[in-house]
This record gives structure tokens, sequence and C-alpha cells, in this order.
């Protein structure tokens, strides 16, 4: 194997070749390596990689993060279970010190009550920033989880919100999520329509479209969100 | 084309049947010959011998001089286009850089200290040989696997963001060409 007594000098190659070298990192590997210094982040932004997009899921106390490519999941994030965290080392990304355990292309997070959308913020920028790829999808999980409205502001720029819960959005709820995102409510964009009314679709549709059957929005639907 | 070599000709690979053949000279003047399939593998090289218009009769009388790379390099990088001239094209996906696994022959040929295989990226790069630098890729993609951020700086001599800004101020200190 290669030595390791001296550094191998990535910084020292031809643009063209450090490019080359880091389009063959992993994604986690990436991730993580952007986490280094300000100077390798923009290294890490300027390379174009195959990453199509950050898919999250959202519960009260658990989140996955996907980092999604053109031949599917490249990098997993989770939350740890409870006390799993001993042993966890620390990811400092954006002044946030993350305490995270890796199992190859998968992380688990320790997301503790008190710093959750700290956590989650940091993680996703980080990605999004170093990656330049985009929030793709959130999905938040409602039921029980109170302080949801603190985390949308934060994940406004997801190309699809969607809210699943036993309840229906009240209309104050639409309200906020139409002021504080970047959805666009337009016809034709039935999409994004289905993800933000969903909690107000009765149970039976819902279980219909949750198996699969996909029903449209009219357009008169998305004028009351 | 008038280099003389000061050490004899290093015959990495004995090519009986393609005839046409092609000499090599490095930067510190050891000559190598390989074979037009190997030397294919290079664009540079290639892109060189159509533009000389060097043809079976006359390769061998016209050396040509590549003086970005060294003996030892130029070495390698003969042994490793003689291995794989034949091989097929690489499948053409999005993962395949990440994907593919370094056959034992060349990860016991990369198998080197680390300014050496710096040294050999330069040369690859100059002399365009994709393989080589796909199979240099991994090898260095190898050793970011599953390490945490300190242990890549060390690795790859990654200056913190401090040591970034004390090189910039020191820069900017420092007198200019005039001055």
């Amino acid at each position: 194997m290669t030595s390791t007594s001296s550094p191998f000098p990535l910084l020292r190659l031809p643009y063209l070749a450090l490019e080359e070298i880091l389009r063959s990192f992993y994604c986690g590997d990436l991730i993580e390596i952007s986490a280094c210094s300000k100077r390798f982040k923009r290294i890490v932004k300027s390379i174009k990689n195959e990453f199509t997009g950050i898919q999250i899921k959202i519960r009260s106390h658990y989140f996955t993060l996907l980092v999604v490519g053109k031949d599917g999941i490249e990098s997993a994030w989770r939350t740890l279970g409870i006390g799993s965290a001993v042993n966890a080392r620390y990811l400092v990304l954006g002044g946030t010190n993350i305490q995270i355990k890796r199992y190859g292309d998968y992380f688990g997070v320790y997301w503790p009550p008190q710093t959750r959308l700290l956590i989650l913020t940091s993680l996703v920028d980080h990605i999004v920033d170093s990656l330049q790829i985009p929030i793709t999808s959130v999905q938040f999980i409602t039921d029980g989880f109170e302080d949801i409205f603190d985390f949308v502001p934060h994940l406004q720029k997801s190309r699809n919100i969607w809210f699943d819960g036993s309840k229906p959005m009240s209309a104050g709820d639409r309200d906020f999520v139409r002021n504080n995102t970047l959805l666009k409510i337009e016809k034709g964009m039935t999409a994004t329509v289905v993800s933000v009314v969903r909690a107000t679709v009765e149970l039976s549709k819902w279980k219909d479209w949750k198996r699969g059957k996909k029903f449209n929005v009219p357009c008169n639907t998305s004028c009351n969100i | 084309m008038s280099v003389e070599p000061e050490v004899p000709i290093v015959q990495v690979e004995e090519v009986r049947e393609n005839p046409v053949l092609y000499k090599i000279i490095s930067s510190d003047n050891h000559v190598f010959t390989i074979s037009e399939h190997a030397v294919k593998l290079s664009k540079t090289l290639w892109d060189l011998i159509t533009n000389l218009g060097l043809t079976a009769e006359n390769a061998l009388d016209n050396p040509i001089p590549v003086e970005n790379v060294n003996g030892k390099n130029m070495e390698t990088i003969v042994q490793f286009c003689e291995r794989h001239k034949y091989d097929e094209e690489e499948p053409e996906y999005t993962n395949y850089i990440r994907e593919f696994v370094l056959p034992e022959w060349d990860r016991q040929l990369l198998s080197i200290d680390n300014e050496e295989l710096f040294q050999l990226i330069l040369a690859t790069n100059y002399l365009d040989i994709q393989k080589l630098m796909d199979y240099c890729c991994r090898v260095i993609g190898d050793m970011a696997k599953d390490k945490t951020p300190e242990e890549l700086r060390i690795i790859y001599g990654i200056p913190t963001d401090a040591e970034d800004d004390a090189l910039e101020r020191s820069a900017s200190d420092s007198p200019g060409p005039s001055g």
C-alpha cells in the first residue's frame, strides 16, 4: 500500500488532476473533506459532481437525509438511537459540533432535543453548499412535532414539502407554509400543490395515495391554500 | 531528435505481435521502447507521433523526447500501457470511477510513496493517459475512505483555515517584485 509517511500533496496538483481525483471520491468522503477548510470547501463546490439532490424526512425526534445521485442513494444520514452516541466523533460544520458515527456511506447523527434545529440546518446547509445540489423534497411527519414550524423556514428552498399527519393542517398553518416557503402555487404545478395540501385530504383518499394511486388536485383547491 | 542516451535502452516488454515500435526519451535521458497499441493510451504521445508523421519505417530512428517525465515515471507508464494496451473500452456510467476494483497487478504497480505517486500523476496528466489517471485517482480516493476531516487534513496535507489565513497574510505582506 501507499506509504503514509508524508502527506499526499493534493493541493499541489494541477486543477484538472485535482478535479478528477475529487470526482472519484465517495459522497460521504467528499462531504467530510469539504469540512476540512473553507478553501477546500470552495474547491469541492467548484467540482462538477453527479449528485442530483437531497431528500429529507423529519419527525419530532428522528430524521433521515439522503443524498441521491443518478444511480440511487449515495449517502444516508440518520438519527442515532438514544445511547448510541457513545464513542461518536465530532464533525464541525459551520461552527456547529455534530456528533456522528460513520458506517461506510451511512452516517448516524446524535440529535439531542435542545439542538435539533441547529444540527439539521448545519448539516443540510453544508451538504447543499458543498455539493451544490438542491433539496428536492422534505417530508414532515407532523404528529407530535410541536416545533415543526421552526424548521419550515430553514428548508424553504425545497422543491417539494410534504406534511403527513393524522390531523388536517389549520388555515393558519397553511398560511404560514405559504408565506415561509418558496413553493409557487400555480396552475399545472399539481405535484407541489399536492405536497402542501396533503394533510387536508381525507384519510381514505390519503391511504389510496400512499398505495400509489395518484390523484390530481384541481386548480381551485390550490387557490384555497 | 539528437538526444544521445546516457544509459542503455530499457526494453520494458518485447512486443512480437506488433512490429511498430516507438522510442521515447525521458527527461533524464533514459530510452524506452513502446508498442503502437500501448502508446495510443497516451493522447499526448499519440498526437505527437501523428503530428510528427512517424511511421513503422522511421519510428525507431526518431526518438521522442519527453522533457516533463523522468525515467522512473516513464518506466511505470510504459509498463502500465503495455499491460493495458488490449483492454476493452471502460464502461461509461456515472459511478464507474468509484465502483471499479483496482486489479492486483495495478495496485502493486501503484504501491509507491506519496511523493512518487504525486509525480506519477503529474506525468500521467501531462501525457493524458485516462486509464492510468483513473487508477491513480482510485488509489488516492481510497486513502480518504471513512476518514475524519482531521485525518484527511493529515493524509492530504490540507491547511486549516487559520493556516490558510496566515499564508494569505504573509503573501500580501511580502514585497512585490519591485519592492
